[in-house]
């Protein structure tokens, strides 16, 4: 090693002394011990570097982005439904109380060993919930629910009818998987609006006669500003929802709307939304007294300019 | 405090520094920062050694910067906006320090993306050259010449505009700098 093969190695020296002790600096340190003119340049070196790495780890960090990681983070690991909250135990409670009547366990037995088929296809329909129960089971279960409903919207039970088929629909969606549900649509091949209109009042008309959940009062200003794309019925889980899309310079944002009731989540009203992540997408959340509304944007549509919506 | 909380506490602030000198835009390193944590909750299971978290984060959040800029070529030469300098005004009280920040930021933005990764990853002093060259995925001496080369364009740009005219906060209209304190 020469004295500029040396000066190279400590322009990669760390101005904190992180590589005092990192043996590939040691030949090149020793270079500078002993001589004078480079000594002097790494002293210059390191305090030049030392301000200009101070200067960079001053820089401010927005007050709310910790916040917002950890609650994109909560979402992205489905945390907002991990721990057990009141509702879930209630749920957990409700269901140890449930007692199958006698004798049902053998009539299931008997059931099965008259209409065993060896490898049965089990008949499946929607997301989650592919579970091929004995009817007598789901009834069960879905009696259970019935004891209980979501603590947060009301303290009437909730009545869950097994739909025709013995599938079971949830007591209420939660908020990460209304945003799947969404874009898990809208990134279908498959995806159509039902009615595309730039007027918000005909989209909103549309909405109420087909008796979805109308966002007609909660509309941002900044979104009431940008030109209707048009509005679908969104089925999430068995639940009915509303997707709104509206063209903002060339990209679109969306609001999606579902009844209060069907979603289990606590979330800010009208005004002072959650922004966050969910995925690619930037995402604004907030509720009033009738419904929970998520607006999503990606691209060029960043958290940013959802914010500024309100 | 969960492990998650940990490691977001050990990093979201480098991070977010990372990703300011990458885009020049304080959303956009916000959600950066975000984005990369959101993988972390997918994939950093994956990671069989937990001591390498910090270098697997700062090589996400590059490579999302990295796919982001190819989707878009406006990061490529965007200056500071007066939100960024309105941010960054609001949230240190030490105005001068502030002003440094500012400036350090405008001098790296300055710098082709290939210099200003890896002369920020080096004056964040988180990393080694070595695991400097991991993130950016590049041979060890191509950083160590990179940073070379960085920090001899940088003083010359320095010395080149004088640190009393700084171009910072006191160019933004008074109704803009209003706006961004609330």
């Amino acid at each position: 090693m020469d004295k500029e093969e040396a000066r190279f190695i400590l322009r990669c020296f760390r101005p904190d002394g992180a590589d005092a002790e990192n043996p590939d600096f040691a030949e090149a340190l020793a270079w500078a011990a002993k001589d004078r003119d480079l000594g002097d340049w790494l002293a210059h070196e390191r305090a030049s570097d030392a301000d200009f790495a101070r200067a960079l780890n001053a820089v401010g960090i927005p007050s709310d982005l910790r916040d917002e990681i950890l609650a994109g983070l909560a979402i992205e690991r489905g945390d907002d439904g991990g721990r057990p909250d009141e509702f879930d135990r209630s749920v957990i409670g409700a269901l140890a109380m449930v007692t199958p009547p006698a004798g049902l366990r053998g009539e299931i037995l008997a059931a099965m060993a008259r209409t065993a088929i060896p490898d049965m296809p089990v008949k499946s329909r929607g997301r989650g919930w592919r579970f091929g129960l004995p009817l007598a089971a789901a009834a069960g279960i879905a009696l259970a629910f019935l004891i209980s409903g979501p603590e947060t919207e009301t303290s009437n039970p909730v009545a869950v009818n097994p739909p025709a088929g013995g599938e079971i629909v949830p007591v209420s969606l939660t908020l990460s998987g209304l945003e799947n549900g969404f874009i898990e649509a809208f990134e279908s091949p498959d995806f159509t609006l039902d009615m595309e209109n730039p007027d918000h009042q005909a989209l909103f008309k549309h909405l109420r006669s087909a008796k979805l959940p109308c966002p007609s009062h909660s509309v941002p200003k900044g979104l009431r500003k940008l030109p209707g794309a048009g509005c679908r019925e969104l089925e999430i889980d068995g639940k009915r929802g509303t997707l709104v899309c509206f063209k903002r310079d060339g990209n679109l944002v969306h609001l999606v709307v579902f009844k209060r009731d069907d979603v289990k989540c606590k979330l800010p009203k009208s005004g002072k939304p959650v922004i966050g992540r969910h995925g690619n997408w930037a995402v604004a959340r907030w509720e009033d007294r009738d419904c929970v509304f998520v607006m999503l944007g990606k691209g060029d549509i960043g958290a940013k300019d959802l914010e500024g919506m309100f | 405090m969960s492990e998650f909380e940990q490691l977001v506490d050990a990093h979201y602030e480098a991070l977010y520094r990372f990703g300011m000198s990458l885009s020049k835009n304080a959303d956009t390193a916000g959600d950066l920062v975000q984005q990369t944590f959101c993988i972390w909750a997918q994939k950093g299971h994956q990671l069989n050694d937990r001591s390498k978290a910090k270098t697997w984060l700062f090589t996400t959040l590059h490579r999302e910067f990295l796919a982001l800029a190819r989707k878009s070529k406006r990061y490529s030469g965007e200056e500071l906006t007066e939100a960024v300098a309105g941010r960054l005004a609001s949230e240190e009280d030490d105005t001068e320090r502030t002003m440094d920040g500012q400036r350090a930021l405008e001098l790296l933005g300055e710098l082709d993306e290939n210099f200003r990764a890896p002369l920020a990853l080096f004056y964040l002093q988180q990393h080694s050259y070595k695991e400097i060259a991991e993130i950016l995925d590049v041979p060890i001496g191509t950083v160590m010449s990179r940073i070379s080369r960085a920090k001899e364009m940088l003083r010359r740009r320095m010395t080149a505009e004088p640190a009393s005219a700084p171009k910072n906060i006191l160019q933004l209209e008074p109704e803009a700098l209003r706006n961004n304190h609330g």
